[in-house]
């Protein structure tokens, strides 16, 4: 009887060699390993013709053809696969994916968000005002009186006499100092508003305000201050001036220019052929401003600065007419991706 | 402002480079726009002496003319008549660049050769007369260069001065800065006029009646004079600081303001009625004839010049057109005030007139300079067209000027800056700027501002002045320390950084558009957001009619952006923007400025490689807009019923928290979609943050979930059209049982294969226990649960299979 399990093993040997597929082999397995008709079933029914001596070793040898049987299929079906999946096409990795595209933030938000995740991790918090604001804060308040030639430093958009689109974020200083007991440190981003319309003006533009408030704030810090972050802006050591200035709500005021990174100093276009970029506007608060907010001058003292965002992103991304920003053509917009 | 550096020179002595001081002027506060030699465009032209003159052979009118530049000599054809042997003229030689871009070429003129030409003040940029040639000074010295000659090559530094400093607005007043910044005295002495004959009182009667709008009123009578041309070193000046020269007698009153800040106005006094002067408010219904050919209607609170009989003067403003210099003015008064600032400003910017003189006034004229200023216009005009003075001159100054004293402790000066900086050198910088200095003891002083520096009013402007001589770059740099605690920050900003990033991941740009709309585009905005008349805020000066009002909603500009990037024929543009909308209050100054994040969506078509085509329709928006809101921690919310004009009829909808609107969603109206340039359909949807943030987040609480296995059953229904598959999926939610994990439509089909009017639907459940493996008898009977009521309810049947 052995003979016979011997001759269905070189049949299943020859069999499964012989598979072409793995449709074939399916059935290949099917005849050999078949529940009901499968050959190596009838072979073990046959147990009952074989004497009681010789059942171990009967049984032994249909249990190593039946394993042997399985571990032939099994190696004949991973050469099958192999071969089926040489035929399948490969992946193209050269195209695109599916929904790959995203949107792009607006450069002035990407701007902004950075500044704004700079500031709150020196320890600022973000203080926020109207854009519709009334003249006593846009104004009154900061130290532009009435009738004051100072009032001709901003083109203003009005919505009725003592109403108006505020010119500048630092009305936020006022609302946010209202408020609050010193010391405290704030930025304040947003919109802005003048009526003045060409390449380097927006009748709409975005600032960034700064005040810290304390007991022993100096010029020195707000120069310190500055200095970190017009190297975070351009990411690198920049070189800066204090240029004395005027602002009628910090005293003493300056502007802020840094060295034009276009030409090195030299003088070119993008710097007017100074040398110099103006990027920064900013001063000690004015005692007028604080005794507005009822805090004490003679105590505490603060500093002030106010950022275009615009002419950050200019000068950052090389862009030359801030009118480009709210035009949102997506040929511009997907650039920042 | 233009300053010369030579005028400058006049008040001290300084030796350093153009570009140096104007560096030194930048740095003081004074920023230098541009500097540079005056006139650049007429190099080349020299002056020349005329040797000779003799008649052209061929032509009456042309005069063959002799000129010798230096050592050299040239003969030219000139046609004009008033020239004379021995004068000194510009010379314009062959290859000569005149302005205008005119070059001068050899010629024949009538058969002679003409070697250059002659020029006239008009050709040389320098005046309007053509009618001869312009006829140079004899201290011109022959062959050198015009500009140089005529000091038109001197430095002009343009300053742009900020408006606190008024005083800057003169070559007096940054000769001073200059000077505290060098550390030099500054010369300006006293006027010296011969003496005079006769009284001021002889000639006119002048009396001011306004103190208070006009705190000194000062003027001075030349008599005799005769108006003409100014001499070219004055014309130069007025050139080289942007002013044209007129007379002799205007010319020296704009000189006076250039050097010492201090407008000054001429009248013709024979031409004043009554041989009267006197400043006073404007009597009601008075009129006024400028200098400038306008006639303007007087108000009370203006202050005015008039004399007997009416207004002659805009005090501080214009000249009136009346008692003007004019070639046969013989006799003037010469007016050097101080006006009220925002008195002048006010009735300027009432009338919309201004000058050179009001910009001054404006910004503050020195008071204890009238007197001066109207010496000095003396002595010129003497100097200039002749005339004599009278023995005194009027000065009204009932209030003298009080200066500013402030007590300043130097050592808060110093921790204000940062840096110590040494009392000695502190005083030394304050008085350096004009200021008397008393120390009160160790480390406070007492100072007096200067006249001249209105804007010096407390310690704080005297450490400003201290800093700025120091200089700001000599102070070190400092972190500021702002350990303190901390507030939270306004969850709306929150969530303006949540929609940002949610809508790029979704493949949407970002936006920014004015604030500002036209007035019929936001109108669609106010009815969509349901706002009434009151909502809509409009701009008083607007910078044209599609920025006449503030936006009441983000769409419309999105709409402009999506019709700008189709016509240029950009495509699939998704666009999204998160900013304010403004909403007026009944009755409130201040309008309500909610958040706001819009989105529009224009017909799209997202294609593959593979072919697989399919156009962006209703559901891709709603989809965006539900990740979105659950971004935004908005779990539950409806889509309402909404319908306003933007929007197609049945095809937008409000979003809505416990019966609250917090968003619109739906289809731009085909009409207005094709209006905008933008193919239907045309999707939107936006959302008011702020209601978002007052509605809260609800907080997550863990659900726990079952260990056991689940089971998945398809229910298929036919049902009558119409009925919402919300209001279907709400029955099978409520009616499946607490062992109803989750269901979800995986089909829904209208056709052939079921009855018309009624559309296909498979819903696919998931059971699920928490405590065992389900049995299909339970969920059979929630299925039979889930039928029987969707009949009840809706008539809703089980489809056959």
């Amino acid at each position: 009887m052995l003979e016979s399990i011997e001759a269905l093993r070189a049949e299943a040997v020859e069999a499964i060699r012989q598979a072409a597929d793995l449709k074939s082999l399916e059935e290949i397995r099917h005849s050999l390993l078949g529940r009901k008709r499968g050959s190596i079933k009838k072979l073990q029914e046959g147990i009952r013709d074989v004497p009681p001596e010789e059942r171990p070793a009967w049984g032994k040898a249909l249990n190593e053809i039946v394993d042997f049987v399985k571990s032939a299929l099994e190696a004949r079906e991973s050469e099958l696969k192999r071969a089926e999946a040489q035929t399948e096409p490969k992946p193209d990795f050269s195209l695109p994916g599916r929904h790959s595209r995203t949107g792009a933030l607006h450069p002035l938000t990407q701007v902004m968000n950075e500044l704004n995740q700079l500031f709150v991790s020196w320890g600022y918090e973000l203080a926020e005002g109207p854009e519709i604001e009334l003249d006593s804060y846009n104004y009154q308040a900061l130290n532009f009186p009435d009738d004051h030639p100072a009032r001709d430093m901003h083109d203003t958009i009005y919505i009725s006499n003592d109403v108006l689109l505020r010119t500048h974020t630092s009305p936020v200083q006022i609302r946010a100092m209202e408020n609050r007991r010193p010391p405290f440190a704030f930025i304040a981003p947003g919109k802005t508003y003048r009526h003045d319309s060409d390449a380097t003006h927006s009748p709409m533009f975005h600032q960034l305000e700064g005040f810290v408030v304390g007991e022993n704030i100096s010029f020195a810090h707000l120069k310190g201050a500055l200095h970190e972050l017009v190297n975070a802006i351009f990411h690198k050591d920049v070189k800066m001036r204090f240029r004395p200035s005027f602002f009628p709500f910090t005293e003493p005021s300056a502007e802020i220019d840094i060295a034009c990174f276009s030409c090195r100093g030299k003088g070119c276009r993008l710097c007017k052929d100074t040398g110099w970029l103006e990027i920064l506007g900013a001063g000690m608060i004015h005692p007028f401003v604080l005794r507005q907010v009822d805090i004490d001058p003679m105590v505490y003292s603060g500093f002030a600065f106010g950022l275009g965002i615009e002419r950050t992103a200019m000068l950052r991304y090389g862009i030359d007419d801030i009118r480009i920003f709210f035009d949102n053509d997506v040929r511009f917009l997907q650039q920042f991706a | 402002m233009r300053v010369t550096l030579g005028w400058l020179k006049e008040f001290i002595q300084i030796d350093p480079e153009p570009t140096q001081v104007a560096d030194d002027l930048t740095m003081l506060g004074l920023e230098v726009d541009a500097f540079g030699p005056g006139f650049t465009d007429i190099a080349g032209v020299v002056a020349a002496r005329i040797e000779s003159i003799k008649p052209h052979p061929q032509a009456d009118k042309l005069t063959l003319v002799e000129i010798s530049c230096g050592d050299q000599a040239t003969r030219i054809v000139c046609g004009a008549q008033n020239i004379a042997e021995g004068q000194i003229v510009p010379f314009a030689g062959t290859g000569t660049m005149l302005p205008g871009g005119f070059k001068i070429k050899k010629t024949k003129i009538r058969g002679v050769p003409s070697e250059g030409m002659l020029c006239s003040a008009k050709e040389l940029g320098l005046g309007d007369d053509h009618d001869g040639i312009l006829i140079l000074d004899e201290k011109c010295r022959s062959g050198h260069e015009l500009v140089s000659e005529l000091g038109l090559d001197d430095t002009v530094f343009d300053l742009g001065i900020t408006p606190n400093r008024g005083d800057c607005l003169s070559i007096l007043g940054v000769a001073r800065d200059l000077a505290a910044q060098y550390k030099i005295e500054i010369t300006d002495p006293e006027i010296e006029l011969p003496p005079g004959k006769g009284k001021t009182a002889d000639y006119i009667t002048l009396e001011n009646m306004d103190a208070d709008l006009c705190p000194r009123y000062a003027g001075r009578v030349v008599y005799g004079v005769q108006p003409g041309e100014s001499p070219l070193w004055m014309k130069a000046r007025l050139w080289l600081a942007g002013f044209r020269p007129i007379n002799n007698i205007v010319d020296v009153t704009n000189y006076v303001m250039i050097e010492r800040g201090q407008p000054l106005h001429a009248f013709d006094l024979d031409l004043l009625n009554d041989r009267r002067i006197e400043a006073r408010r404007a009597a009601p219904g008075e009129k006024l004839a400028l200098i400038n050919d306008e006639e303007v209607a007087l108000e009370p609170e203006m202050l005015v010049i008039a004399d007997g009989k009416g207004p002659v003067a805009l005090a501080g403003v214009m000249g009136g057109k009346y008692s003007e210099i004019i070639r046969t003015t013989s006799n003037i008064l010469i007016e050097s005030a101080h006006f009220d600032p925002a008195s002048v400003r006010r009735t300027a910017r009432k009338l919309g007139v201004s000058s050179e003189s009001s910009y001054r006034f404006e910004r503050f004229v020195d008071p204890e300079g009238s007197a001066k200023g109207a010496n000095r216009a003396a002595s010129l005009i003497m100097q200039l067209a002749g005339g004599a003075t009278t023995e005194d001159y009027f000065d009204s100054y009932e209030k003298p000027y009080k200066a500013n004293v402030i007590e300043l402790n130097l050592n808060r000066a110093s921790a204000l800056v940062g840096t110590h900086i040494p009392a000695e050198e502190s005083i030394r910088h304050l008085k350096s700027a004009g200021c008397a200095v008393k120390s009160v003891d160790a480390v406070n002083v007492r100072v007096r501002a200067p006249s001249w520096r209105p804007d010096i009013t407390e310690w704080a402007d005297l450490i400003e002045e201290i800093t700025r001589l120091h200089g700001c770059n000599n102070i070190p740099e400092a972190f500021p320390d702002i350990s303190f605690p901390k507030r939270g920050s306004n969850p709306v900003t929150d969530l303006i950084e949540i929609a940002q990033r949610y809508w790029v991941g979704r493949g949407f740009h970002e936006a920014v558009n004015y604030s500002f709309v036209s007035e019929r585009d936001n109108l669609a905005a106010i009815e969509m957001w349901r706002l009434g008349t009151h909502g809509t805020i409009v701009i008083a000066n607007p910078l044209g009619p599609d920025q006449a009002v503030m936006r009441s909603s983000l769409i419309p500009g999105l709409l402009q952006s999506a019709r700008r990037n189709a016509n240029r024929q950009n495509e699939n543009i998704r666009l999204f923007e998160a900013g304010r909308a403004f909403w007026g209050v009944e009755n409130e100054k201040l309008p309500d400025e909610p958040t706001m994040v819009g989105a529009v969506q224009t017909a799209s078509v997202d294609s593959f490689w593979d072919g697989a085509r399919r156009a962006r329709e209703l559901y891709d928006l709603k989809g965006d807009l539900e990740g979105f809101l659950l971004r935004l921690g908005v779990r539950e919310y409806d889509f309402s019923p909404a319908d306003f004009a933007l929007g197609r009829e049945e095809y937008v909808s409000y979003v809505t928290v416990n019966g609250e609107i917090i968003g619109v969603f739906g289809q731009v109206l085909p009409a207005a979609a094709e209006k905008l340039d933008l193919r239907d359909p045309v999707y939107f949807a936006e959302i008011n943050l702020d209601r978002v943030a007052q509605a809260g987040k609800r907080p997550v609480v863990f659900q726990p979930f079952s260990a056991y296995p689940p089971v998945k059953r398809d229910l298929g229904l036919v049902a009558p059209e119409g009925i919402p598959a919300g209001e279907i999926m709400k029955i099978v939610r409520k009616y499946g049982g607490g062992e109803l994990v989750h269901a979800e439509i995986i089909d829904l089909f209208r056709g052939e294969k079921i009855p018309a009017g009624t559309c296909g639907l498979v819903v696919r459940m998931t059971f699920q226990s928490m405590k065992e493996t389900i049995r299909s008898k339970r969920i059979d009977r929630a299925m039979n649960r889930i039928a029987n009521q969707l009949k009840r309810e809706h008539d809703i049947s089980l489809r056959e299979q």
